[in-house]
């Protein structure tokens, strides 16, 4: 078992990779009433790929679903038996379980484990899952918001499955049977596809025995990783929605292949945000003039998506002038933002950073989604401070390559 | 964990499970038609700017360079009442070099009592933009389909009654609101405003803020017990281009905060419709997949219960007689015990999960001060426990179908 201490935060982690191929990270945090444990699936809507077969879009998402009938009963029933509420998400890359609970940490981990690791899916079950999805996906149609973003990674992309959205297409969850569940399954939900974290009010030596026991008739078995390769072209630098009322809306998106990073993935990122943050946070400039042009409301976000596979950083929001908006937008990304605003940043992330640990739950997604891509969640104030202001500056590079925007109006 | 009632205006819970500190300082005043919508732009007025941090950006520069510390407001409604809140969150100390907690006092002090006026009035442009900001937050309302339909529902609902009251403002009232009207709702929190501060985190001291220059009224009736009774379920039916059809149903009920059958009332929502896999979930989404989402929840300072679906329009009767057969089940006690014990075990787990979130506390604080009573969950707790299958049904007989409504390509033939 690795012990990583983090003495300056009053934070320990430990973890430990199992026979059967899965990494179990424990952050015992005893002050706190609660646990929380999640099961983190490398399988999320951009594997379509299988070793055989192109999968139907949506298929990670739908299986989400299907994971939940265990020994034919529904597991959020067996869960809310022990206390836990359990729930889950799909994304591009990931599908993840997650419960928390104040009572029963045992049962409740015994019930995610089988959860996760058995599938039970008959074609009729299939049917009456395809209803409710196809309910799930028009009440994202009614979301403007969930349009335009969506509609924004179609146009990024011409074959990338990222084109593709999550929950796949009323049309694509019709050609999702028992059968190609099953092979999805059998082929993604290998334990050394997995990471598992428990964290909040445990006995880390008590609960790894436990894991260690429950885990120990599980096989080994490799996951072989598909590769899906970056796509340069984009399908069209520019498209027009219709929205029914209210505002009218502005997303622009630009992406990098993974060389961007220069083999500095963790840094890049971390470059990335203090960038982003110097020219769009709150307190920029640049947000105070758009806001004195009536340009942009509490709407306006960055976001970004940087993946060792890919990096894309998407910029927009609710205006009455969105035209005016990509011009402004356009031209504030080509800025060179000054070595005392870096400065300033670099403190005020550190202070966020801290703020993190307050939540059980946020810790310990954030230390998984940290260990996924192979980086250390503790190791950012150390990055951050040796992070140099040219490493910013190199962020405008960016915004050089392909892109595309979508107007909803 | 321990609670601290510091002063007639401060409580204070320490724990060290925290790295921040926070601040909420709350301002309660009856809910108010001729003011609601000056009062909503209060928030906004505050963040624009004080004496010494004249902008928003000003403000927000320098609680970043207070380690990110940050403020959040709002305007809610809660029962009768109209509640400006207002928080700080800030790093304790001890994960810091050193403390800041003197200078965020200060800070929240400046941020309140001394915002950026000229002359008398706040700064013009700061109005408008407020004004413009709270248009568009309008403006906007139909981009969520299911909190915009709920809304649209206690609208109906509500016609006539206080509580129909909205504390986002009204839209039409944007246009004509004057700069003086604004700065008189502001006054008018100060001074006469009841005020309620809630303090959690790490140890620390922070009695200064009883010299603050807050009033010192005492805080109102927040329980609303207003019913205009209807002859008829009112049903609206409004049509918007949408894949979907969102239907929402408001009934209501004499059981309220306090009543010795509110803790039976919120189990009953639990089972009905409140917790994983309730009797509505397992009925209409998982038997019929009639649905993604459907969900209950109960509002305790009014005594009203709604239900809400995502639903595709041909299923609307279905659904219908749906929630209103799960409304029966209730009350004829055609649900297994296992389905109560099981709704206890997840609402005491939550009880539990309260002291792990600063924000969860504060709610927990504020509730009891509204209630004038001590702070406390274990009472809560107790009295869930010890509630009867037969209290369940009571509660349930209380329901009284008040609203459909229901927002869709198509208008529905209420039958």
């Amino acid at each position: 078992m690795d012990i990583i201490r983090y003495d300056a935060y009053e934070e320990i982690v430990y973890q430990e990779t199992l026979p059967n191929g899965m990494k179990v990270i424990y952050i015992p945090k005893p002050e706190f009433s609660k646990v929380y444990a999640a099961m983190t699936v490398k399988v999320g809507s951009v594997h379509i790929q299988g070793e055989q077969e192109v999968y139907p879009a949506g298929i990670a998402h739908f299986l989400e679903h299907k994971m939940f009938d265990l020994h034919g009963k529904d597991a959020t029933d067996e869960f809310a038996k022990y206390g836990a509420s359990v729930n889950a998400y799909t994304t591009f890359d990931r599908t993840c379980y997650y419960f928390t609970t104040t009572a029963h940490i045992k049962e409740n981990l015994k019930l995610l484990l089988e959860m996760v690791q058995t599938l039970e899916v008959t074609a009729e079950s299939v049917e009456k899952e395809q209803g409710i999805i196809a309910e799930e996906i028009k009440m994202y149609q009614d979301m403007p918001d969930a349009e335009i973003f969506f509609h924004t990674f179609l146009n990024l992309f011409v074959d990338h499955p990222l084109h593709l959205d999550i929950a796949g297409s009323l049309e694509s969850i019709q050609d999702i049977t028992s059968e190609n569940l099953t092979r999805c399954f059998q082929e993604f939900y290998h334990p050394n596809n997995v990471e598992m974290v428990i964290a909040g009010n445990i006995d880390v030596t008590e609960i790894s025995k436990f894991i260690q026991k429950n885990q120990f008739v599980q096989s080994y078995k490799e996951t072989k990783s598909i590769q899906i390769p970056y796509e340069e072209a984009v399908r069209t630098n520019q498209a027009v929605l219709k929205i029914e009322d209210g505002l009218d809306k502005y997303l622009l998106a630009y992406k990098q292949p993974p060389s961007f990073y220069q083999g500095e993935y963790e840094r890049t990122r971390l470059a990335m945000a203090i960038y982003m943050d110097a020219l769009f946070g709150s307190a920029s400039d640049n947000v105070e003039y758009l806001q004195e042009k009536a340009l942009i409301n509490d709407s306006f976000t960055t976001s970004s998506y940087l993946e060792p596979e890919y990096g894309i950083m998407l910029l927009g929001g609710d205006s009455t002038d969105v035209k005016e908006l990509s011009k402004e937008i356009k031209r504030m990304l080509k800025e060179v933002i000054s070595e005392d605003e870096f400065n300033h940043i670099k403190q005020k992330m550190i202070g966020s950073y801290i703020r993190l640990f307050n939540s059980v739950e946020a810790t310990a997604s954030e230390f998984v989604s940290f260990s996924m891509v192979n980086t250390n969640l503790f190791d950012v104030p150390n990055v951050l401070e040796s992070i140099q202001y040219e490493e910013v500056l190199r962020m405008r590079e960016f915004f050089l390559g392909q892109y595309t925007e979508t107007f909803m109006k | 964990m321990e609670y601290r009632k510091n002063s007639r205006l401060i409580h204070q819970v320490i724990t060290n499970k925290f790295k921040t500190n926070v601040i909420t300082v709350r301002f309660f005043e009856p809910l108010n038609r001729s003011t609601a919508t000056a009062r909503t732009l209060i928030p906004g007025l505050l963040e624009a700017g004080t004496i010494s941090h004249p902008s928003k950006k000003a403000v927000l520069k320098h609680l970043e360079k207070l380690y990110d510390a940050s403020i959040s407001t709002s305007v809610t409604k809660t029962g009768k009442l109209s509640i400006v809140s207002i928080s700080i969150v800030f790093i304790h100390e001890k994960f810091l070099k050193k403390s800041i907690k003197d200078e965020v006092l200060s800070f929240l002090r400046e941020f309140i009592f001394e915002p950026n006026l000229v002359g008398n009035l706040f700064k013009k442009e700061a109005f408008l933009e407020e004004v413009r900001l709270t248009k568009e937050y309008h403006l906007n309302r139909k981009n969520n389909k299911i909190s915009y339909s709920l809304e649209r529902m206690k609208e109906v609902m509500y016609q006539g009654e206080l509580y129909e009251i909205n504390v986002d403002g009204y839209l039409e009232e944007l246009d004509k609101i004057t700069l003086e009207e604004a700065t008189e709702a502001y006054r008018s929190m100060i001074h006469t405003n009841a005020v309620s501060i809630v303090v959690s985190g790490p140890e620390d001291d922070f009695s200064s803020l009883k010299d603050y220059p807050f009033s010192s009224h005492p805080v109102p009736e927040a329980i609303d017990t207003e019913w205009i009774i209807q002859e008829k379920v009112k049903h609206v039916s409004e049509t918007i281009n949408t894949s979907q059809m969102n239907y929402n149903v408001g009934y209501r009920s004499t059981i309220r905060q306090k009543d010795p059958l509110y803790p039976a009332m919120i189990l009953m929502n639990s089972v009905l419709g409140g917790m994983p896999n309730n009797l509505l979930f397992d009925t209409i989404r998982e038997k019929h997949s009639y649905c993604y989402y459907v969900r209950s929840m109960f509002i305790g300072f009014k005594g009203a219960l709604y239900v809400n679906a995502g639903i595709d329009v041909k299923n609307i009767n279905h659904v219908r007689e749906l929630v209103q057969k799960q409304i029966t089940r209730l009350i004829e006690l055609d649900f297994s015990e296992e389905l109560l014990e099981r709704a206890k075990t997840v609402l005491l787990s939550q009880l539990d999960q309260v002291m792990d979130s600063q924000g969860n506390i504060h709610s927990k604080v504020f509730v009891d001060v509204l209630l004038h009573r001590p702070f406390s969950l274990d009472e809560l707790k107790n009295q869930i426990e010890s509630v009867t299958m037969n209290e369940i049904k009571l509660c349930a007989e209380t329901l009284h179908l008040d609203t459909e409504y229901t927002l869709g390509k198509e208008e529905v033939k209420w039958t």
